[in-house]
């Protein structure tokens, strides 16, 4: 048979189709093509474009590769990284919760340093060069009091 | 009906999969549906109801020999499975139950 099935309705079926259901696909396709082609080739090509679309659904459709799946920590091993820690602290409660309180209490010192830091840096910015600004304090014993001058 | 729940469309592919033992695949399926019913059904309707009875379990499938006319692609060849056979016996006899418990009276349309 000459005749061929319309090109890009072939590459498009290529391109969408789940390869394991390709062969079946293609192939009925192709057979319901070569039959009717050979009556009325013009209605064979509609026919073949027609089911290319019929096809054309998400059982069909080829999954793209999910980049949400971990190579480095998978989620079986975080399921075991917390049976473990749990198992863990039903043991040895102490020991569990001294860590927890000792890493809770850093957190909130470095976060609270933090946000004392960033207070500072956000006033007087309005000079022009103000990184080079400095002020200078000096402890001045004065009527036997220790006072701060600026 | 025991988890046997069968559509319309599917007890008749599942029907016409058993008459075409053993050369049911998608396009000779659509062939006998539409030589015996008279229902012109598109290609990809079959072969969703096909892949939904193999699902169910009421389908096994296996890809037959290469050695054909379809540029030398196989095809995807059904068979029954014992439990398909067990939801055509189960839906055939309700129904059947169903129709003898009907009344002659309520089927009788003469002028009165």
């Amino acid at each position: 048979m000459n005749v061929k099935p319309p090109r890009w309705a072939n590459k498009f079926l290529q391109w969408y189709c789940r390869p394991e259901l390709l062969e079946e696909i293609q192939g009925d396709a192709y057979e319901l093509f070569e039959r009717t082609s050979k009556e009325n080739p013009r209605k064979a090509k509609r026919q073949f474009v027609w089911n290319v679309v019929r096809f054309f659904r998400l059982k069909n459709i080829r999954k793209p590769k999910s980049s949400l799946t971990n190579n480095t920590i998978t989620t079986a091993m975080l399921h075991n990284i917390f049976k473990v820690a749990i198992r863990h602290f039903f043991r040895q409660p102490a020991h569990s919760l001294l860590n927890v309180v000792g890493l809770t209490v850093s957190f909130v010192a470095a976060f609270l340093i933090f946000l004392w830091i960033m207070y500072e840096r956000s006033y007087d910015q309005f000079h022009e060069q103000p990184d080079q600004i400095y002020k200078v304090l000096s402890h001045v014993e004065a009527n036997g009091d220790l006072t701060m001058m600026m | 009906m025991k988890g046997y729940y069968l559509g319309e469309l599917e007890e008749l592919v599942l029907l016409t999969v058993g008459v075409l033992f053993p050369e049911a695949y998608g396009i000779s399926v659509m062939d006998e549906i539409e030589k015996q019913v008279g229902r012109s059904l598109n290609i990809s309707a079959v072969h969703s109801v096909l892949t939904r009875l193999e699902d169910k379990g009421f389908l096994k499938s296996k890809m037959s020999d290469p050695t054909e006319e379809r540029g030398g692609r196989r095809k995807r060849i059904f068979l029954i499975t014992a439990s398909g056979k067990r939801a055509i016996e189960e839906v055939n006899e309700i129904r059947n139950q169903l129709y003898n418990q009907i009344p002659k009276v309520a089927l009788q349309f003469k002028l009165a």
